[in-house]
């Protein structure tokens, strides 16, 4: 229950300074107008879940990474450290407001990018469940690594560089999976899915074991 | 039984010692002034009794529990305040008090904040937003913020740094009303703050180098650090 309450207070800070979210939807609309000028129809059926993931991961790493960032920088991360919560509802609660700005994006960015492209998908429902899955398993794992580079003064340009090797199974099995929703054929659906659950489940655990290490000095 | 321990402790970040070989014992309801120059350590030294650090060598005792190891009990025991608020700029006064006060399991939250808020002349405030606040502002909430579980330990670090005259003027006076009954451990560079305290020990160099009354530790400081009092 600590840990919803640190949501609920991030999502209340965001949304009234508006620096992550603004940051993210204008990322997402900008990348999304850009692809849909310059990718020839007759290609985006096979590119369109690659373009889409593109832009989740940059907007990902704009913004996800900030939930601890800016508590280090504001030297409200003290504030918790010293509080009566486990270090790791101090993690869950960040990937729960991280799971927020998510939902909120995918919402606005999806119609968006789904109307400038004019894509046909087969099963709607699978893709919208493949993303948000590949996402959440996004989430989880930017913000496993985000805590273990907080204590480093280069941070920001640390994540970067580590997060694309650790999330690679994530993004090849959710284009794989939505390449699959596209054309209707998810008799092989299981398999992305399995590899995107159970690496949300591994940085999950990951995650919760080394909360009390990264809060400590 | 000692509120607090520290048992031949040393705290290092990389090559740097910031703590050499540290003893020292804090009483229940003692009031300990911690006085020593910039980079003498003081800030680790609270920082290893409210269990932000854990020490390189040695052992951390507060209220007989090791101080780093995650326990909900102890934290519930300790108010921090420190020059750093700790507070949530786009968030009213009310509103980070609530959420601390959740995070801590206040019992009658909103009468608890209604009372520091009272205390602390902040509640005709409680509706606005922390970041129009001035500095001392920040820091009187600070003070409700640190007592709104009403703690048996008070731990100041350098709570002062950053106001004006009249602005630490004013917070000790609130910091002298609220240690009432409550041990105090106390950072500062400032010889004036001392008059919170019934006893002062001096860090140099993350050393002890003295451990006096603290009627005696403005001489001493001098001894020490030989200049002219802050």
């Amino acid at each position: 229950m600590k840990a919803v309450e640190i949501a609920r207070k991030d999502v209340a800070v965001e949304l009234r300074s508006k620096s992550t979210l603004n940051l993210m939807i204008l990322f997402s609309l900008v990348t999304s107008m850009m692809f849909s000028i310059s990718v020839p129809v007759s290609v985006v059926n096979y590119v369109a879940p690659a373009l889409l993931w593109l832009i989740f991961i940059f907007v990902g790493m704009l913004g996800y990474a900030r939930a601890f960032i800016r508590e280090v920088e504001l030297e409200t991360l003290d504030g918790l450290k010293i509080a009566p919560i486990s270090p790791a509802s101090i993690v869950i609660g960040k990937m729960l407001y991280n799971l927020v700005l998510m939902l909120l994006t995918e919402a606005i960015v999806i119609p968006i990018f789904l109307g400038v492209f004019d894509i046909s998908i087969e099963r709607l429902d699978v893709f919208a469940a493949v993303l948000t899955l590949g996402n959440v398993a996004f989430v989880i794992a930017t913000s496993s690594l985000a805590i273990l580079v907080i204590k480093s003064r280069t941070r920001e340009l640390l994540l970067p560089v580590i997060i694309f090797p650790v999330v690679f199974p994530i993004i090849s099995s959710t284009i794989l999976g939505l390449n699959l929703a596209m054309a209707g054929d998810v008799s092989e659906i299981t398999q992305p899915l399995t590899i995107i659950t159970s690496f949300s489940v591994i940085a999950l655990v990951i995650a919760v074991l080394t909360s009390e290490y990264a809060f400590t000095e | 039984m000692k509120a607090v321990e520290l048992k031949n402790v040393v705290k290092k970040y990389g090559y740097i010692t910031a703590l050499k070989d540290i003893s020292l014992d804090v009483k229940f309801g003692e009031k300990i002034a911690i006085l020593g120059p910039n980079g003498a350590g003081k800030t680790t030294l609270v920082k290893l009794i409210s269990g932000q650090a854990r020490p390189t060598k040695g052992e951390v005792l507060v209220f007989g529990m090791k101080a780093w190891k995650f326990n909900a009990e102890l934290k519930r025991k300790i108010g921090y305040v420190s020059h750093n608020p700790m507070l949530y700029d786009e968030l009213t006064a009310y509103e980070n008090l609530k959420f601390y006060g959740k995070l801590y399991d206040v019992k009658d939250l909103e009468d608890r904040i209604k009372e520091v808020l009272m205390q602390v002349k902040l509640y005709e405030r409680r509706h606005a937003r922390v970041k129009t606040f001035s500095r001392g502002m920040k820091q009187r909430l600070s003070i409700a913020r640190a007592i709104l579980h009403q703690p048996e330990m008070l731990i100041l670090d350098e709570p002062t740094s950053g106001l004006d005259v009249e602005g630490r003027r004013e917070l000790i006076s609130y910091l002298k009303t609220y240690g009432e009954g409550r041990t105090i451990i106390l950072t500062t560079h400032n010889l004036s703050e001392v008059s919170l305290c019934s006893r002062a020990v001096i860090l140099f160099n993350g050393e002890v180098v003295e451990d006096c009354l603290a009627s005696e530790a403005e001489e001493r400081y001098m001894k020490v650090v030989g200049i002219e009092g802050s």
